[in-house]
């Protein structure tokens, strides 16, 4: 998956690059963090269907762990990507605001 | 939940996928269990729906169409047959072997399954031995949904005969009357 790639995918994409942005986790530890900057709880499989296609298009990986919760991190690229697609909704979200302040004036 | 259980969901990823995030999924599973995060319904059918999702999305183009087209065929098939079900009721193309001729125009058929009672509108032809006659004679039954009772009419030539069911019907016999 590339910028490309994330910017029509689903948001849950997005939200497991932005929870890992804010350092490595593993799968609870995302969950959590998640629920808590989005009020949006994934489910485990769903999760871990996300880090799938996130880790297969280079944007996170696996880091080491000694038992078998692997904490995941994001690479150089999902940190572009995440920018990215943080940066085009944050311009759509400015636009959309304006035009729905406008329309209630 | 137990550990065959996270086994038999596992099975509906791809063994690759399962492979890899299997075991993952199972502890986090558990964890999220043991914590009251989530209760076992919900993570029944969140493991289903994202086990489907990844085979799905495990599929390349070739194969998603081919398995679209089975799962389209198949649907159609169960279609037809449960439309089947519906005129299974009906009169075979020969008069049933129970068919008992009671006397013109009044007539009683024997039916061997009970006749759809709310379905949608639909018209069998059949052809059956007119009432006191060696002639066969055409009978249409028309049925419409929650508009009982259902009409008959049973044509010879130009002779026309309409009937209508003032019994009920039900399993076994068909009631009619001219």
């Amino acid at each position: 998956m590339t910028v490309e790639g994330i910017r029509g995918s689903s948001d849950r994409s997005v939200l497991v690059l932005t929870s890992l942005a804010g350092g490595p986790k593993h799968g609870y530890g995302l969950i959590k963090d998640i629920e808590a900057f989005a009020d949006v709880r994934l489910g485990p499989g769903t999760l871990y269907g996300c880090l799938a296609k996130l880790e297969q298009a280079g944007l996170v990986e696996a880091l080491p762990s000694e038992d078998r919760r692997h904490p995941y991190r994001i690479t150089a690229a999902g940190l572009e990507a995440v920018r990215e697609r943080l940066t085009e909704s944050a311009r759509i979200a400015k636009f959309g605001l304006r035009r729905v302040a406008g329309a209630l004036s | 939940m137990r550990s065959w259980l996270f086994r038999s969901l596992g099975k509906l990823y791809p063994k690759q996928w399962r492979e890899r995030y299997g075991k993952e999924v199972e502890d986090l599973s558990k964890e999220l269990l043991a914590a009251g995060e989530v209760t076992r319904r919900h993570l029944l059918l969140e493991l289903v729906s994202s086990g489907l999702a990844e085979r799905v999305r495990s599929l390349n183009r070739v194969r998603l169409v081919v398995v679209s087209g089975a799962v389209a065929l198949l649907a159609i098939i169960g279609l037809a047959l449960s439309l089947g079900g519906v005129f299974r009721g009906r009169p075979s193309a020969s008069p049933p072997p129970t068919c008992r001729i009671v006397g013109h125009p009044l007539a009683t058929f024997a039916w061997r399954e009970p006749l759809p009672t709310s379905r949608v509108t639909f018209t069998l032809t059949k052809l059956v031995p007119l009432p006191g006659s060696d002639t066969l004679g055409q009978m249409k039954v028309t049925w419409i949904k929650r508009v009982p009772p259902p009409r008959f009419m049973v044509t010879a030539g130009s002779a026309m005969v309409v009937v209508s069911c003032t019994g009920r019907v039900d399993r076994g016999t068909l009631y009619i009357h001219g």
